[in-house]
């Protein structure tokens, strides 16, 4: 007995099939399920004695998608690690979660963590903040500028539905591309040139990111080849919410308010879409527009019914659209949804079309019947659309009409907790670190030179002056500084309460060239990297929490799934020793593009974005030398660690050890740095990665055109190293250059005591940099405007 | 009825302009030579050529610095023309802008009647044919979303 | 009690948090309406000394910056705003809200005339794209009431369509002979005429400027301050005296 005998519902005849039927049906219905999931849905159907609909199927399918259920990251592994064999019970909850439970144990900041649309900590007496980054690579492949302009719609979406809302303050924006040069002939079918792809991106990001009113204030663009066939757009939104807003449930017999845009036939089949790999013939329904004025239009209503209380719940309508907001929100009452009420913006659409649409520009509430002409007459004043579309019951069962005919009956347990849990097997082999095997080059200032070039250290200015990053007033330290305007700073600080002492510092940390050869370094550097930064602002960090968003390949081989079991470690172990917490992630896989058989797959791409509250913005430190005759220092210790380096890739060299973390030394030094900052003995900061010290002065040369002298002799190594090139370049963690006043040496010196650090040099007022060998020769004599035009050139448009 | 609203010659047209250097840096194309922008308004056929001509005035073009016609284009001395038009169920934020501010005047939408965007490039150079399809599909247009015409002048 | 402002929000408005602080900072008692409460008569312009229009994207520029607000100013709220400022009413139109105020004809208000049609405009940059960078100003010679004590004038711009074009040299010529140009750059980052930044109207009560002085009200949000932190005791940035300079007007207008 079906269902529903209405023309426009389908009815899948799932219960007698077979295995080879089954899989069928999942490719035919672009479902994404395995086998064992399929054969789950079979028989909870077996037991109800009847077929699903379409619309129950896909639900199924939505909600059971890698892309909602992180399906990778909860199965359990078998995994081997050089040889021996581990049980890793659920990958998730013993790495990435792990380090935030033990953390909460001791710390009482963590206010809402992995169970809402973004991760929240608590800011000051009044407020929180929550932050949230996910990816939306696949559609950015299709369609540049949409795919991108919806992945910052959707984050926003996300920050405007976590707990009862969050007033978003800034963006973050992390890019992964091929190289924009690569020639015509070398672009496979089907695939839009890197370049292209590049510019569609980055517009699609201005035009919706600077309609919202929300600055982008930090970012990155990381170059590959791997990333030919398959961007990665990473999309990041910081939000404030008041105290006490972060929890929310629906109770029996709140309405369910659709409000918003209006749903069309648009990108339906996006959740699974995101979970299969893009080949030349994929369906472009998955792709959409987005309306970031429909969008700010509801942010400035919701907050207004939020401080009014008028709401008891509210999510954003993402990936599976109605069907997963209403199913994640109704997960502990059950719901009724009304379906023809939905107001459409076209006619013609089925049923599961309207339930599954992944229009944009939606938000689910659940509203308290009390409240909804008071919310309607709120949302009329402003142009937004308000609509009853059902309600939440209390029979913990999901159930959909249209026009009074029962089209999907779902038991709430079932869709949320019936998925089957996966066991993989996930393998790791080490290779044997060799030492950088290239001879060092005559001239180290051409080598310098070109390394500035290079694109994934060379200036990003062009593409971060389309964005706002100054509206809402709050962004004290902003990407590009200096005299100019074109010193990078390291992170970026924003007061989202303006006229507060305490802000907010965000920083981002990605390498997937240490990746390639140890993902579990290229996690721990990461996270290193990401806190650095931060104390590069010279702020002192009152707390420090993580995101971690994964980008792989498919999760169907098992050196794939080694290589992310061993990132996911390096996570765990890096977060604890820097008491930094993750809060919140995502992960995306299957992010691979097969053309005529052969797949191009990503480097395993781990971002880790970090937001600290920072206690005192008045110590933020501009970014750059200040004054000639101030010394310089450099922290930390230097070793041979070219593995992964922009040097080695520049010479061509898969060689090297691949830079590894002491976080104790770390943390000790980070310490000492914050102290002495706020003695007012540090005049600027600046950390060390791509291309290391080399790149790191001349950067840092650039704020005011002065220069340096260096000797090389100076610095401070953790193992003999005998190489110029490899001083000047090699990118060991942990690392900063401290500017520090002339007379001050004692006071600072005394502060750092039992940290590494050496004093390397002085900044001069001709503005060369000038580098001196270990044998005593000058290895690098150039004038800082021939380093700075190197450094804008590759990327000037 | 079609409003085409472009800039007045002599003005600084840097969107076209804009577009022109990418032909050049982006698809490596070095016979184009300038490219004139236009945003065209298909109002629904219950609207007159008058109340289309009223709107153009009041709403779609910038009297300072641009001009308008209905029903043809604005600029007729170029070597192609490409008009890009989303999808018909793609959203169009332009139309739906333009509705917004045609009712703001006092006009009326009867059911399901909308209005739907799209741009102009008028491309000026000795281009051959097949130049300017590169520059609708590999530039202009992402055939995903978008549905474009070449038009040789 | 302290004069009243209000900042009037359309769909899309966004630079209005920074815009109403200022406003706040400076000693205004603030307000952020929507346009349409204005429309409906919900809310009346008479209870204000003040009206602000805050940057944005209202509409999403879609038609053109600022034309689609301007149209409401113009049509729908006919002629409330010149009212307004007959009345002795300030104005201040920042980046979008400059926008709108000469789409609508207010500016530059030729023979006090609010409700003309439109003059000159806002377009785009010659560079074809948004630009978000620190500017430096200089202050012309003006009738504007918004400007005193000040000279050079340091603050972010952030727009895609921010070159002013007086549309023909009588117009320029008009706004020169009636010292109606109150800012220019002195290095022009979008192609503006004779690098004009800002102007008023005849009464010196109406100010319209691309830049954000706004976003310039704590001396650290300027990154050459910043850089030169050592040396620097004072907490409020160079832009607040725009605000501070309308609230002195407002209130030397009301002792008379």
């Amino acid at each position: 007995m079906n269902l529903t005998e209405r023309k426009d519902v389908k009815t899948i005849p799932i219960i007698e099939m077979n295995d080879e039927q089954l899989m069928d049906a999942s490719k035919n219905f672009l479902l994404s399920l395995k086998l064992n999931e399929m054969k789950t849905i079979q028989e909870h159907f077996l037991k109800l004695e009847r077929n699903p609909t379409d619309a129950e199927l896909e639900t199924l399918a939505q909600t059971w998608s890698e892309h909602c259920k992180h399906k990778v990251f909860n199965s359990s592994f078998e995994y081997v690690e050089n040889g021996s064999s581990e049980n890793i019970e659920n990958l998730f909850k013993e790495t990435i979660k792990k380090s935030t439970k033990e953390i909460m144990q001791k710390e009482n900041w963590l206010v809402s963590v992995f169970e809402d649309n973004a991760g929240i900590i608590s800011f000051n007496e009044n407020f929180d903040i929550a932050f949230k980054v996910e990816t939306h690579n696949h559609p950015s492949a299709l369609d540049p500028y949409g795919g991108a302009s919806t992945g910052v719609g959707g984050v926003v979406r996300d920050i405007l539905g976590v707990g009862l809302g969050a007033k978003p303050f800034a963006n973050t924006d992390v890019f992964c591309f091929a190289l924009p040069e690569t020639p015509k002939e070398k672009i496979p079918k089907g695939i839009l040139h890197p370049k292209r792809i590049f510019k569609g991106v980055r517009a699609g990001v201005a035009d919706y990111g600077n309609r919202l009113g929300i600055p982008t204030v930090n970012g990155a663009i990381f170059f590959d080849q791997r990333y030919l066939g398959n961007p990665l757009v990473y999309c990041g939104t910081l939000g404030i919410i008041p105290k006490g807003f972060h929890q929310k449930s629906p109770k029996q017999n709140d309405l369910i308010v659709a409000l918003g845009a209006r749903t069309g036939r648009d990108g339906i089949h996006g959740a699974t879409f995101s979970s299969a790999e893009l080949s030349d013939s994929t369906d472009s329904s998955a792709v959409q527009i987005g309306n970031p004025i429909e969008e700010k239009k509801f942010l400035d209503v919701l907050l207004k019914a939020r401080d009014l209380k008028l709401y008891s719940s509210i999510t954003d309508c993402g990936a599976g659209g109605f069907s997963s907001a209403v199913g994640e929100m109704g997960e502990e009452t059950g719901a009724e949804v009304f379906l023809e009420k939905v107001p459409l913006k076209y006619a013609g659409l089925k049923p599961w079309e309207i339930w599954l649409s992944e229009s944009q520009e939606r938000m689910i509430l659940s509203v308290p019947e009390k409240n909804i002409e008071k919310l309607k007459q709120l949302c009329n004043e402003e142009n937004v659309e308000a609509t009853v579309i059902g309600k939440f019951t209390n029979d913990k069962k999901l159930k959909v009409f249209f026009e009074k005919d029962l089209i999907l009956n779902l038991d709430m347990n079932f869709l949320h907790k019936g998925l089957p849990k996966s066991k993989l097997k996930a393998v790791w082999n080490s290779e044997k670190e060799k030492a950088t095997q290239f001879s060092e080059p005559e001239n180290i200032s051409e080598i310098l030179k070109q390394i500035l070039s290079m694109h994934n250290i060379a200036s990003k200015e062009s593409t971060v002056r389309l964005y706002d990053h100054e509206v809402q007033g709050g962004t004290l330290l902003k990407p590009f500084m200096g005299l100019t305007g074109e010193a990078p700073a390291d992170s970026s600080v924003v007061t989202p309460v303006l006229g507060e002492k305490k802000a907010v510092a965000v920083s981002n940390s990605l390498n997937p060239w240490y990746g390639d050869i140890d993902p579990y370094w290229m996690a721990f550097s990461c996270v290193d990297e990401a806190v650095r930064n931060i104390v590069a602002t010279g702020c002192e960090i009152e707390r420090i929490a993580l995101l971690d968003n994964f980008c792989w390949g498919s999760p169907e081989k098992e050196e794939n799934l080694g290589k992310l079991v061993r990132t996911a470690k390096g996570c765990y172990s890096a977060s604890k020793d820097f008491n930094a917490p993750f809060i919140s992630g995502k992960d995306s896989f299957y992010n691979e593009f097969s053309v005529n058989g052969k797949i191009i797959s990503v480097p395993g791409t781990l971002l880790i974005s970090a937001m600290a509250v920072v206690k005192d913005v008045s110590k933020i430190l501009s970014p750059g030398f200040k004054k000639a005759e101030n010394l310089i220092y450099l922290t930390g210790n230097t070793f041979e660690e070219l593995g992964g380096s922009a040097f080695a890739h520049l010479i061509n060299d898969s060689n090297g050890k691949v830079p590894k973390v002491d976080s104790v030394k770390a943390l000790k030094s980070y310490n000492a740095l914050s102290k002495a900052s706020s003695h007012g003995l540090v005049k600027g900061m600046h950390d060390l990665s791509d291309g290391g010290l080399g790149v790191a002065l001349s950067e840092m040369c650039f704020a005011k055109n002065l220069g340096a002298e260096i000797d090389l002799k100076k610095i401070k190594t953790g193992e003999n190293i005998s190489r110029n090139d490899f001083l000047l370049f090699s990118e060991s963690n942990s690392r900063l250059l401290v500017e520090v006043e002339a007379g001050k040496e004692k006071e600072f010196e005394k502060i750092l005591k039992g940290t590494d650090f050496s004093l390397i040099g002085k900044v001069s007022k001709e503005p060369v940099l000038k580098i001196t060998g270990l044998n005593g020769k000058k290895i690098v004599d150039q004038k800082i405007e021939l380093l700075k035009n190197a450094w804008r050139k590759t990327l000037k448009w | 009825m079609l409003v085409e609203v472009g800039f007045r010659n002599g003005k600084f047209d840097a969107l076209g302009e804009s577009v022109k250097q990418s032909i050049i840096e982006d698809l490596n194309i070095k016979t184009i030579e300038k490219v004139s922008y236009s945003e065209g308004f298909l109002l629904p056929e219950s609207f007159s050529q008058k109340q289309a001509e009223e709107l153009a005035v009041k709403l779609f073009h910038d009297p300072i610095n641009q001009i308008f016609s209905v029903n043809s284009p604005v600029k007729k001395d170029s070597s192609f023309v490409i008009t890009v038009q989303y999808h018909s169920n793609v959203t169009d934020n332009v139309g739906i802008a333009a509705e917004e501010g045609i009712k703001d005047l006092g006009f009326e939408f009867k059911k399901n009647e909308h209005v739907r965007s799209l741009k102009k490039y008028y491309l000026y150079g000795s281009l051959s044919e097949k130049e300017a399809e590169e520059i609708a599909s590999g530039l202009l247009a992402n055939k995903l979303v978008e549905e474009f015409d070449v038009k040789k002048c | 009690m302290n004069p009243k402002a209000i900042v009037m929000r359309t769909a899309g408005t966004n630079c209005d948090t920074e815009l109403v602080y200022a406003l706040k900072l400076a000693g205004f008692d603030t307000d952020l309406i929507h346009v349409n409460s204005f429309i409906s008569g919900k809310t009346s312009l008479d209870d204000y000394d003040f009206l602000g229009f805050s940057g944005g994207f209202s509409h999403g520029d879609y038609l053109g910056s600022g034309k689609i607000f301007a149209n409401k100013l113009k049509y729908n709220l006919e002629k409330k705003v010149p009212q307004f400022i007959e009345k002795g009413g300030l104005v201040l139109g920042v980046c979008n809200g400059f926008q709108i105020l000469v789409k609508s004809g207010i500016l530059p208000g030729f023979n006090n005339d609010y409700s003309s049609e439109q003059s000159v405009t806002l377009s785009f940059n010659d560079s074809g794209n948004f630009q978000c960078e620190w500017i430096e100003l200089k202050k012309e010679q003006s009738k504007s009431v918004f400007t005193h004590g000040i000279d050079m004038l340091r603050m972010p711009i952030a727009h895609g369509e921010g070159k002013f074009d007086p549309g023909s040299e009588e117009i320029l010529n008009k706004l020169k002979k009636n010292n109606q140009i109150v800012f220019k750059y002195v290095n022009n980052p979008n192609g503006s005429v004779e690098n004009i930044a800002g102007i008023c109207d005849e009464t010196g009560r109406v100010l319209g400027l691309m830049p954000h002085p706004e976003r310039n009200v704590h001396i650290f949000s300027d990154p050459l301050k910043l850089l030169e932190k050592e040396n620097i005791k004072e907490k409020n940035g160079a832009g607040l005296k725009i605000f501070t300079n309308a609230l002195s007007y407002i209130k030397s207008e009301r002792n008379k």
